[in-house]
């Protein structure tokens, strides 16, 4: 027996055309599984469709609404706002930071080399002038006791 | 129906379009609903499509219904969903849905022996759902389109981008899919 069987939801639906409709009538009538079948995708169908809509949500077309008028910021931030885009982002950031330190730091000069001979002969001439008395300290006659204490120095 | 689209600066949207959502939301939304199996998924499935529909207005051929249009960007947004989701999981779209099944008790909540009607059709949308649930993707939509929304084969090719044959082979396997899960719920309590 040529079974009909993929042809029968088709049939419910009212969706054959006329030669296969006259087919499927033809093997109906002679073929009582194939009539048992259709009467199970029958009821199936039935209580699919006895099961009616889902009422939408009353505050859904609001928010449909608002949707539609939000400036583009506001349409952007909460995808920008997601933990797909802030952790990335964050990494990155940290990364940049991480980077930025370590090339500041390898990246820095050698300490400048400082002649220390000047700095001797400031401090040589630092040492002459505590020689000289504080009642003579006077513009006049510096040189001349900085000159007579390089004089005796070199004497003794 | 006028093309002209609203401005993205707080101004309020147009009449035509506000209609049309009017007119098609519960549809949209049912369909939805069918499909993602819960209401928060539902609720961002469409009004993620209305945006899309929105933002690609320009394109809608008006000489054919505007609902069939949006429940094909409705469909493909879910597809992508779904798809996103199996990226990451072990699932395919011949899967069943990945929602947690639930036992029959679970489902025919209360023990009033004389439940009031509107409880027994929560019941049934209930346990019609969790049936939905266990089917595959592609036959779901089918059959949600065919026996809930009444469309025809040839509008179901068109939002499901695929030839009536298909339509007519996804809604006959969905239908004995459905079948088996509504046997499987009252037999044993849980879906195979």
């Amino acid at each position: 027996m040529n079974h009909e069987e993929a042809l029968l939801s088709a049939y419910l639906d009212d969706e054959l055309s006329v030669q296969e409709k006259a087919r499927v009538d033809a093997h109906l009538g002679v073929c009582p599984d194939c009539r048992r079948e259709l009467e199970g995708l029958g009821k199936a169908k039935k209580r699919l469709a006895g099961a009616g809509r889902r009422a939408m949500p009353p505050d859904l077309i609001a928010d449909i609404e608002s949707r539609l008028v939000k400036p583009w910021r506001a349409r952007w931030f909460p995808v920008l706002g997601r933990p797909q885009v802030l952790i990335p982002a964050g990494m990155l950031a940290a990364a940049g930071l991480i980077v930025g330190l370590w090339m500041g730091l390898t990246s820095r000069e050698p300490d400048q080399y400082v002649p220390l001979e000047p700095l001797l002969a400031a401090h040589a001439r630092y040492e002459a002038e505590s020689l000289v008395p504080e009642d003579n300290m006077v513009a006049d006659s510096y040189s001349l006791h900085v000159a007579n204490a390089d004089g005796g120095d070199s004497q003794q | 129906m006028s093309r002209e689209k609203p401005s993205s600066d707080g101004s309020p949207v147009s009449e035509a379009f506000s209609e049309l959502i009017r007119q098609c939301g519960e549809k949209a939304y049912n369909l939805a609903y069918r499909l993602s199996g819960n209401e928060p998924d539902a609720r961002d499935l469409v009004q993620e499509a209305f945006v899309r529909a929105y933002a690609h207005f320009e394109t809608y051929d008006e000489k054919r219904p505007f609902e069939t249009w949006l429940f094909r960007i409705l469909h493909n947004i879910y597809l992508d969903g779904v798809r996103r989701y199996a990226h990451g999981h072990t699932v395919s779209l011949d899967a069943p849905s990945p929602v947690e099944d639930s036992a029959w008790e679970e489902i025919l909540t209360g023990e009033d022996p004389e439940p009031a009607a509107g409880m027994m059709r929560e019941e049934t949308a209930g346990l019609v759902q969790k049936a939905l649930n266990a089917i595959p993707v592609h036959y779901r939509t089918a059959i949600a389109l065919c026996d809930i929304e009444g469309l025809s084969y040839e509008e179901i090719g068109k939002i499901m981008s695929c030839p009536v044959g298909t339509v007519r082979s996804r809604v006959h396997q969905g239908r004995v899919l459905l079948r088996r899960a509504f046997e499987d719920l009252e037999k044993g309590g849980r879906l195979q």
